[in-house]
């Protein structure tokens, strides 16, 4: 394949898409809205279709170990693959919302999930137990403001003190929602920030391409 | 001395995983009945499900959670969804998080029996899972036919009564969304925010902290947290449910949690100041 085909194509069509839907929602440029519309429609349609792409790229890997025989590892991904497809066809053929796979659906995968949390439950009970220590000033106020917020979360903090609740809100919408704000404004800035290198070409990692721009040099390299 | 320190935290571990499940056992099949303490998050949200009615637009229910949080989220949908029977009001329910919610969506349909008192495509429509994370929620609110031209039984959306005049996110009263996917900032930004659409939100209690912030700034007009929201919301609407089972045996979980802190604690700063002496 060409490097026109494998790079520029890619680049330009994301160039082309990040340009229109800038344009639409910064600019307000006329004609462009309803291009912006099909962009997001095909996006959509993409995204459906990635999960084709999915299934069939997690039967070749674990298709993969399969062939080679790995040892002690080869049943466990017959075992995904054949439930992989048993879902899928199965799905396929009766539907998400049939009463046969409502009663696949809530006495396996919801039982399993369900267990599987409620076995967490203990570690945390361990966690809480073993590694909660007041070991300085820091830990110390984590500690005192995770027990306010408790207090003030459940019904039995109210029965020992009607102060618990207003504190635990105080605590999350001054300081935490402060520190959160924060946080937000600074990851918005830097996806900015990356959008704006994905579209005009700076960064081509989202193509497995790890390149550098340093001082006018371009060193490209493929992991 | 560190000998003795590690065969009680040992001993611990198994004597606090039989207490703790002897209580939840115990409590949840004999409830305590602790008083309740309404927020106005969900004073909010229940204000706002109680002011509509049959002539009202249709609601939003966001059904974004995974199959692992049924226990969590499925009572708050649950009431709210009861609720909204009650008064009359239209519904029409999509998942934007994972492909599991079309399933969680017809779930929600048998264990409120909406099927008996509401008409499929007039009162209420289910459109299932739309793959496409925020483009599509964005999408959603501009050409709502052209995300949701099927529903779930693939019916077109244009025939069904309820949907063939829907547009835009204009023809919607309100969002309700049931989130433990961490999808509600999408909706913010796609919904509430640009077009003034109230949003509603139901997160798992770890994500509390998170949307106090956009509470707080009017972004999302009410909130429930976890288990403790939903029995809130049961005790204000008059419908109780699994949330309010639920919330005894989660007090008392949690003031464990805090002894065992404490306890820890204890044999931590008992063990330094053996070591010292």
């Amino acid at each position: 394949m060409s490097a026109i085909v494998r790079q520029r194509l890619p680049l330009l069509i994301v160039l082309i898409s990040g340009l229109i839907m800038i344009g639409e929602f910064f600019f307000n440029v006329s004609g462009v809205a309803s291009v912006a519309a099909e962009v997001r429609f095909l996006a959509v349609t993409v995204a459906a279709t990635a999960m084709i792409v999915a299934a069939v790229s997690v039967t070749m890997n674990n298709l993969r170990n399969i062939l080679k025989r790995t040892k002690g590892q080869w049943p466990y991904h017959l075992w995904c693959v054949v439930l992989l497809w048993f879902w899928i066809i199965f799905g396929l053929y009766s539907g998400p919302t049939s009463e046969n796979y409502l009663w696949f659906f809530n006495n396996i995968l919801a039982a399993l999930y369900a267990s599987i949390l409620g076995i967490l439950v203990f570690s945390l009970f361990m966690g809480f137990y073993r590694s909660f220590r007041i070991r300085g000033i820091e830990s110390g106020i984590m500690i005192a403001s995770a027990f306010l917020v408790m207090l003030g979360s459940i019904t039995i903090g109210d029965l020992i003190w009607p102060g618990f609740a207003p504190l635990s809100q105080w605590i999350l919408a001054v300081p935490n929602a402060g520190a959160y704000r924060g946080l937000i404004i600074v990851m918005a800035i830097g996806l900015m920030a990356v959008a704006f290198k994905t579209i005009f070409g700076m960064d081509l990692s989202w193509m497995g391409i790890l390149r550098s721009v340093t001082a006018g040099k371009k060193k490209e390299k493929r992991p | 001395m560190m000998a003795d320190f590690k065969k009680t935290m040992l001993r611990g571990r198994n004597v606090i995983a039989w207490l703790l499940v002897i209580m939840m056992v115990v409590i949840y099949l004999r409830p305590v009945g602790l008083p309740l303490v309404v927020s106005p998050s969900v004073r909010c949200w229940y204000t706002a499900a109680s002011a509509m009615s049959n002539q009202s637009k249709p609601v939003l229910m966001v059904v974004d959670y995974t199959v692992g949080t049924i226990p969590e989220a499925q009572p708050a949908i649950t009431v709210v969804t009861k609720h909204l029977m009650e008064r009359g009001v239209a519904m029409v329910f999509v998942g934007s998080g994972v492909a599991d919610e079309t399933s969680l969506m017809q779930t929600v349909f048998n264990s409120v029996g909406i099927q008996k008192t509401y008409k499929y495509g007039v009162n209420y429509v289910g459109i299932g899972y739309i793959p496409g994370g925020e483009v599509a929620i964005a999408t959603l609110g501009l050409e709502f036919q052209h995300v949701a031209a099927t529903d779930a039984y693939g019916n077109p959306t244009a025939n069904l009564p309820l949907t063939k005049d829907i547009k835009s996110h204009s023809d919607f009263s309100a969002v309700f969304d049931f989130d433990t996917v961490g999808n509600y900032p999408l909706w913010i930004r796609n919904w509430a925010v640009p077009h003034k659409i109230p949003l509603y939100s139901f997160v798992d209690a770890s994500d509390m902290p998170m949307i106090t912030s956009y509470y707080s700034v009017g972004q999302v007009q009410g909130y429930m947290g976890g288990i403790p929201g939903a029995a809130q919301y049961e005790v204000l609407s008059g419908l109780p449910g699994d949330a309010l089972k639920s919330t005894d045996v989660l007090s008392i979980t949690h003031v464990t949690a805090m002894i065992l802190v404490v306890a820890g604690n204890i044999l931590y700063f008992t063990r330094r100041r053996d070591q010292k002496e």
